[in-house]
């Protein structure tokens, strides 16, 4: 069986591919466009140029510083040259003479107080190649130090002076620090004075170049060990000769350093941070670093030599920071030297560096995000197809459920759906439910009406049993109530208790509650989903069918067994001692036809009654006595002793009848006459049929020969006689089957030698009958001898009617029983049917029975009156009175063949002929020759002047009107020329 | 099924509703995202940089892991950084963005709250926290009752800074005692000997007497000294100003009289500028600034070493040895509840004891957390201290008198009001104002020859006096704040 799935599933399903494959599809689509990739490289893109950007911006702000610086410094050089000019002495020498040094002092101060204003520096300083307050010490430099907590206010209050001449605090009420020296003390350590030396070195290699070729940015370093970092950026101060004897710089901390140029503002992904250091092939060199924050701070160590690697952008590398992971480096030179700058080799690096999945976060995010919402949004879809769905399929859903629970006795209502075609689908269903609910009705009301005792019930495999209500009424239930399986199981079980042997599905009940007994006839047969019965209320049929058989065993009106129980009887009895002797007795009452006539029926019965009383006498031998039909009765003895005695016991029921008289309303008391035949078994017959009928036999001889007698089985006598009973019934069959045909034998006129006509003979067409004489042998035994002459006359007609045109003027002659004709009704219409062809019917009849001369005359006379013909048949044949007959003056007279056959020797034959021609010519009426088997036999009828023939020399009987032989026809005509010559010649 | 789906959702509900409430577990930081606080502070020099380094470990260590970034930024002077907060909290066109803390002083907390632009610190503070704290110095930030709108940072009191050395020297000539500078009438009359003695040493050049003494800040002379005297200058109690002018003519006729007659002086900076310079032999000043007190001195060109001698604050006589407590909290910005908790944990931080001495002991401040003042690290420093280099036991003999001030004696600070610190400015300026146009005069009079006696007789103290106090009533009227004269 095809699966089949529920509508709801097959719309979800349906829905839910949909909603995948959009889903996938527009995954599919993102996928391939790389749309997320794009971010990717827009995330590097703006890194990139936000890098470039803070490049420019810091190129810029500390360009402009160097310039300022480079500028005062050269103004400072020129003040010094010209103060050491006044003070004479040379510039290199300034600090040794205190009040030279004061003015050095204070010019220097006014080049640091400008520059700090003018400059985003946290301090500024001056240095010069000796101490004034400690002259003998070379370690020690004279210097002016002031530092500007705020360089972003341009407020001078803020100035602190770490190195210099109280002079100078007090010139620009300046406070001093916690460490406030004279002094800056170089350090031993290699480099540590680089700011003061290598701007020196620089100005003596460069001799009179521009100041800005001899700027030397240090390194990050404590400078005033004071825990603050500062970088440093130094010009040397020359003198007039370009010989350098100290130095002017700015100093940057930390702090501000990444306040200002490397600001946290500027970065756009979190955990990514600014550092400058040098770059040295793809390296960058971490012995010393600017950070931007803390991260650069934490993540970044002293020392360390941080390999890049080469990303897909100029400027962009990867490289790993400990727990950063991967790190996205935006890589950009800072142009802190001239490009003829002998430190230009430092290679200041601005390098912005971020987590690689921090830069990627957006385009992850927007990934995650989008993929998400396509779930989201096919989750949604999901649940909103179910949800639509469900309420889309919720009406079928329920339509389907209401059939499914619809009892049959309910009636139908779709609830509407507001779907069209499922509306008009319940709708016709409910239609068609409202007819068969109709039919339904009709039905029942029909099999109410018929009043037939008939139910039904259906067991469903659901457990539920539907009963109607005949059923019910059975059952003595409430109509409609509800019955379980169990109770059905139960309620069947008492219902077919009793099965009725030999009878299929007849199942005796006794209804305990009416107390009555019923039968029931239970049919059932297997439906799709249970099985469904009919019970019918079978207690009349069975009750009629009980009386039935009764009747059908007993006669009503003596009481006797019928003639079917004493076949079934006596068949059982055979059976059951078939080596015993037994004898079946058939009696025949003698004159109840008389009675019956006379007295009327009501008699008749009373004879029929008395009689049966007698045969009662049988009765005490344990005969079986029955009646067998109107005033026939059977007896059959079994196991009676030999046959002697039972011979003897038969014998004195004459006797014992004697006793038995009726009274007829005449008031004679008329003894009971019966005549007896006796068929033995195993003697006669060995089974009740041929008993019945060898009894039966017995009993007719005895009718015939002897009657009032009993006559036992004569065997020989019933071989000869036996076609006439045997016969009995086929006489009746051919009667009302018509079952015979006509044979046409010509008769020959022996003048013209032409075929004058045909004699029409019946011909039987069944094998019970040999000839039609012992048709009408058998008919007149059964006194059917009146039917027999109706057929015979109205199928002659018939065959005349419907061979009229070939007949054409012949006549035809029909053989008559003389002593039946038929009734007026018969007549009529044979006079209304065939009228035109009675001129051409001859009637043949014979003259059998003197004693009917009188019946045939008035017969002969209402034939004439027809105008039809009349011929006496077999004329010759030995009856006494046929001159009598003649009288009755026939138109034809045909001589029997007894005295034609070999009348051309025979004188006698030749002298009775001529005398009955003679005589018949005198009359008028014609003769016929019968038997015409001779030539010469002709010959001799011929020359007797007689003048039709007939025979088989003429022509056989056929079943077709046959032509005469044309020598045969010469020879008449020779043979008449002969005669008529030979009569002329007498 | 309805009932159940009831109890849920109530179970539920309660459940977020106690996670709310539970303290301490919602945070608003992210580590992996962490938040920026910028702080305005007012501390140079060594401050500074004891501060930026406090801010770097802070941020490489609680702040990593908590997602606070600070940037400390330096403002220079108070008076700069509270002129920057007030534009910033007023939205002055080109004023920088408000900070998210900010050293902060009472008066202008109030003021700043004013314009609703404080945050209540009791949001982050637990009462376990707030306990931790000296109270006294807990209450100076406390507003209305309970508003907690500054949290202490460190403290200070004023004391008297001795050039010992050179005091010394006077002190053999003149047989003065130190002790004489436990009043102002003694300082007074110690620095017209000192001026004297001075001027006697080149007798070829009259009036180049030099100047014994003075004052770092005149707001607070003002304020103590009418303290010592019995009277609130500023009433917060009242919001009002007190002119008591017996009270105020002592205080105007020692600060007016001292300047006039170079029995004072203030040259540089700050007055440890002056004593660097040797224009000064004593100030007083806060006991922050004991760093600041040299070792040495310039002296034609050279370095000519000192010993210092510490003080307590001078009282005048008859009061009450009532010296200033002072010092700026932190207050924290209304801003986003992320920014908010930054600075709280910031703010905690600093000021836990480990982090609060390292702090205060770089110059001479006072720890604020009472604890801090049992630890043993505190007490282990300031051995070290008064063993270490001579500027360490410069700072050790501060803490000495400082904590003296605090522990011992009592330390005033007034409660503000809404105007108060102009109050301070008000009576700073103006008596400043008087000073050195009393300066500038009795130099004119003394080219004139006249006695010191003639000098003040010339200057009228008392119209001086009135004069004075005219300027204070005009500047209070302009300001709108509330006086009374007694």
């Amino acid at each position: 069986m095809k699966k089949t799935w529920t509508l709801r599933r097959q719309l979800n399903i349906l829905l839910a591919l949909i909603v995948t494959f959009q889903s996938v599809a527009l995954l599919s689509a993102l996928w391939v466009s790389q749309v997320f990739f794009m971010l990717d490289a827009e995330a590097v893109r703006l890194l990139n140029n936000t890098t470039e950007t803070r490049k420019k911006t810091f190129d810029a702000s500390v360009g402009q510083t160097i310039a300022n610086v480079a500028d005062e410094t050269e103004q400072l050089n020129a003040a010094l040259i010209l103060l050491a000019q006044q003070q004479g002495s040379a510039p290199n020498a300034l600090y040794l003479n205190d009040s030279a040094y004061n003015e050095t002092a204070l010019r220097a101060s006014q080049s640091l107080v400008t520059i700090l204003k003018e400059n985003q520096v946290t301090g500024a300083f001056f240095v010069l190649n000796g101490s004034n307050s400690n002259k003998g010490d070379p370690a020690a430099h004279s210097a002016v130090y002031i530092r500007n907590s705020t360089p972003d206010s341009g407020v001078t209050s803020n100035y602190l002076m770490e190195i210099g001449p109280i002079a100078v605090s007090k010139q620009y009420t300046m406070a001093t620090s916690i460490r406030w020296d004279l002094d800056l003390r170089r350090e031993n350590s290699a480099g540590a004075f680089d700011f003061y030396e290598k701007p020196i070195w620089a100005s003596s290699q460069f001799k009179n170049a521009e100041m800005e070729r001899y700027g030397y940015w240090s390194p990050p370093r404590d400078l005033l060990q004071d825990n603050q970092q500062v970088v440093t950026y130094t010009l040397p101060i020359l003198d007039e000769n370009g010989n350098g004897y100290g130095v002017m710089g700015i100093e940057i901390d930390m702090p501000y350093f990444s306040q200002q140029y490397l600001p946290d503002s500027d970065l756009l992904y979190h955990n990514s941070f600014y550092v400058i250091t040098q770059m040295i092939d793809q390296t960058l060199n971490l012995d010393w670093f600017i950070p931007s924050g803390v991260l650069a701070e934490t993540y970044l160590k002293s020392g360390e030599q941080l390999t890049l690697t080469k990303g897909q952008d100029k400027g962009i590398f990867e490289t790993r920071l400990g727990a950063l992971g991967t790190m996205v480096a935006s890589v950009q030179k800072l142009k802190v030297y001239s490009d003829n700058s002998p430190f230009a080799d430092q290679n200041w690096t601005l390098a912005c560096l971020v987590p690689k999945d921090v830069l990627r976060e957006n385009s992850v995010s927007v990934r995650e995000k989008l993929i998400y919402s396509i779930l989201m949004t096919t989750v949604l879809a999901f649940g909103a197809v179910f949800v639509l769905v469900y309420f889309f399929t919720r009406k079928i859903s329920r339509l389907s459920k209401y059939v499914r629970e619809l009892s049959p006795y309910d009636e139908i209502y779709f609830k509407p759906t507001g779907m069209r075609e499922v509306d008009d689908l319940t709708a016709a269903v409910q239609l068609l439910n409202q007819r068969l609910m109709n039919v339904s009705k009709t039905t029942s009301k029909i099999l109410e009406l018929s009043l037939l005792p008939i139910g039904g019930y259906e067991v469903l495999e659901n457990s539920q049993v539907i009963l109607t209500d005949f059923v019910y009424w059975l059952l003595h239930l409430e109509p409609g109530s509800v019955i379980t399986l169990d109770d059905w199981s139960r309620y069947y079980l008492q219902l077919t208790k009793k099965p009725v042997a030999g009878q299929e599905n007849i199942y005796e009940y006794y209804d305990a509650y009416t107390e009555k007994q019923m039968w029931l006839r239970i049919l059932e047969a297997k439906s799709p989903n249970g099985l469904v019965g009919v019970i019918q209320d079978v207690t009349d049929d069975i009750e009629e069918k009980r009386r039935l058989t009764n009747e059908l065993d007993y006669d009503a009106l003596t009481g006797l067994f019928s003639n079917t129980a004493l076949k079934r009887e006596t068949t059982r009895r055979i059976a059951e001692k078939p080596n015993e002797i037994g004898a079946m007795i058939f009696i025949d009452l003698d004159n109840l036809k008389y009675i019956n006539d006379t007295f009327g029926h009501d008699v008749g019965d009373r004879l029929i009654i008395r009689a049966s009383e007698i045969f009662r006498y049988f009765e005490q031998f344990g005969g079986i006595v029955s009646r067998i039909s109107g005033d026939e009765f059977a007896i059959y003895l079994h196991d009676c002793g030999n046959q002697e005695e039972l011979r003897q016991k038969i014998k004195n029921l004459y006797p014992y009848g004697k006793s038995f008289l009726l009274t007829t309303p005449d008031g004679n008391e008329n003894q009971i006459c019966f005549s007896a035949g006796v068929a033995w078994y195993p003697q006669d017959a060995s089974n009740v049929l041929e008993l019945l009928k060898r009894s039966d036999f017995a009993m007719y001889e005895a009718k015939h020969k002897e009657k009032g007698c009993l006559f036992e089985f004569n065997r020989e006598y019933y071989q000869q006689m036996s076609y006439l009973l045997e016969n009995r019934e086929a006489i009746n069959r051919l009667l009302d089957e018509q079952l015979i045909r006509f044979a046409f034998q010509p008769i020959v006129d022996l003048k013209s030698g032409e075929i004058m006509g045909y004699e029409a003979l019946m011909r039987p067409l069944l094998e019970n009958f040999k000839n039609p004489r012992e048709i009408l042998a058998v008919a007149a035994a059964q006194s059917k001898l009146a039917q027999l002459e109706r057929m015979i006359i109205l199928m002659a007609f018939q065959t005349l009617d419907k061979h009229a045109e070939e007949l054409g003027e012949r006549k035809i002659f029909i053989n008559s029983i003389p002593s039946q004709r038929l009734n007026d009704e018969d007549h009529l219409f044979v006079e209304m049917q065939y009228r035109q062809y009675f001129k051409q019917v001859i009637i043949e009849v014979t003259e059998e029975d003197s004693r009917n001369i009188e019946l045939l005359s008035e017969k002969i006379r209402f034939i004439k009156n027809n105008g039809m013909a009349i011929a006496l048949d077999d004329f010759g044949s030995g009856y006494s009175n046929e001159i009598r007959i003649l009288s009755l003056l026939p138109d034809i007279i045909k001589i029997d063949m007894e005295m034609i056959q070999g009348i051309n020797n025979n004188v006698d034959k030749q002298n009775l002929v001529a005398n009955l021609v003679n005589f018949c010519h005198n009359k008028g009426v014609k003769v016929v020759a019968e038997g015409i088997e001779a030539s010469n036999d002709l010959a001799t009828v011929i020359a007797m002047g007689i003048d039709y023939a007939q025979g088989f020399y003429l022509g056989q009987p056929m079943f077709e009107f046959a032509a005469i032989d044309p020598e045969l026809q010469n020879e008449i005509r020779e043979l008449q020329k002969k005669a008529i010559q030979n009569s002329l010649e007498e | 099924m309805k009932r159940r789906m009831k109890l849920v959702c109530l179970f539920l509900s309660m459940l977020i509703t106690l996670t709310a409430c539970s303290p301490g577990e919602k945070t608003a930081l992210d580590p992996k995202n962490p938040v920026s606080i910028t702080l305005w502070h007012y501390y140079v020099g060594d401050n500074k940089i004891a501060l930026e380094k406090a801010v770097d470990a802070f941020n490489t260590s609680v702040g990593s892991e908590k997602g606070v970034v600070v940037n400390a930024v330096a403002k220079g002077s108070v008076a700069e950084l509270e002129k920057a907060v007030t534009d910033a909290a007023n939205g002055v066109i080109n004023a920088e963005s408000m900070p998210d803390v900010f050293s902060c002083y009472p008066d202008k907390a109030l003021e700043i709250d004013g314009l609703g632009k404080l945050c209540d610190l009791n949001d982050y503070f637990t009462k376990a926290e707030k306990v931790q704290y000296v109270e006294e110095f807990l209450n100076s930030g406390q507003f209305d009752g309970e508003r907690l709108l500054i949290l202490p940072i460190v403290k200070s009191t004023e004391l008297l800074y001795v050039n010992e050395t050179a005091w010394n020297e006077f002190a053999a000539e003149s047989g003065l005692d130190a002790s004489k500078l436990g009043t102002w009438e003694g300082v007074y009359a110690a620095a017209q000997a000192y001026y004297k003695w001075t001027d006697a040493q080149t007798p070829t050049i009259v009036g180049d007497g030099k100047s014994l003494m003075g004052v770092d800040s005149v707001a607070n002379y003002v304020i103590i000294g009418n303290k010592q005297l019995g009277v609130e200058v500023i009433d917060g109690e009242n919001q009002q100003v007190v002119l008591n002018k017996d009270v105020m003519k002592k205080i105007f006729d020692t600060y007016y009289g001292g300047m006039s007659l170079g029995y004072f002086n203030a040259v540089g900076k700050f007055r440890s500028d002056d004593i660097k310079a040797g224009d000064l032999v004593a100030y007083v000043g806060s006991s922050s600034g004991a760093a600041y007190f040299p070792t040495w001195i310039e002296k034609d060109n050279t370095q000519q070493p000192i010993n210092f001698l510490a003080l307590s604050y001078p009282v005048f006589s008859g009061g009450s040895p009532d010296a200033i407590q002072q010092g700026a909290g932190m207050s924290v910005t209304n801003s986003t509840p992320d920014k908010q908790e930054g600075a709280a944990v910031f703010l905690k931080w600093f000021t836990a004891e480990a982090q609060n001495i390292d702090f205060a002991m770089t110059t001479g401040y006072l720890p604020v957390q009472a604890g801090a003042y049992e630890n043993e690290a505190f007490k282990t420093s300031l051995e070290t201290l008064s063993t270490g280099t001579d500027t360490d036991q410069n700072i050790a003999k501060v803490y000495e008198i400082a904590l003296d001030q605090i522990m011992e004696r009592e330390t005033y600070a007034s409660l503000p009001f809404k105007g108060s610190y102009e109050v301070r400015t008000t009576l700073e300026k103006s008596l400043m104002a008087m000073g050195e146009a009393g300066r500038q005069n009795a130099v004119v009079l003394k080219e004139q020859g006249l006695s010191e006696e003639e000098i003040l007789a010339a200057l009228d103290l008392n119209a001086r006096f009135e004069e004075w106090l005219t300027v204070i009533r005009s500047q209070l009227d302009e300001s709108g704040i509330a006086y009374v004269e007694k």
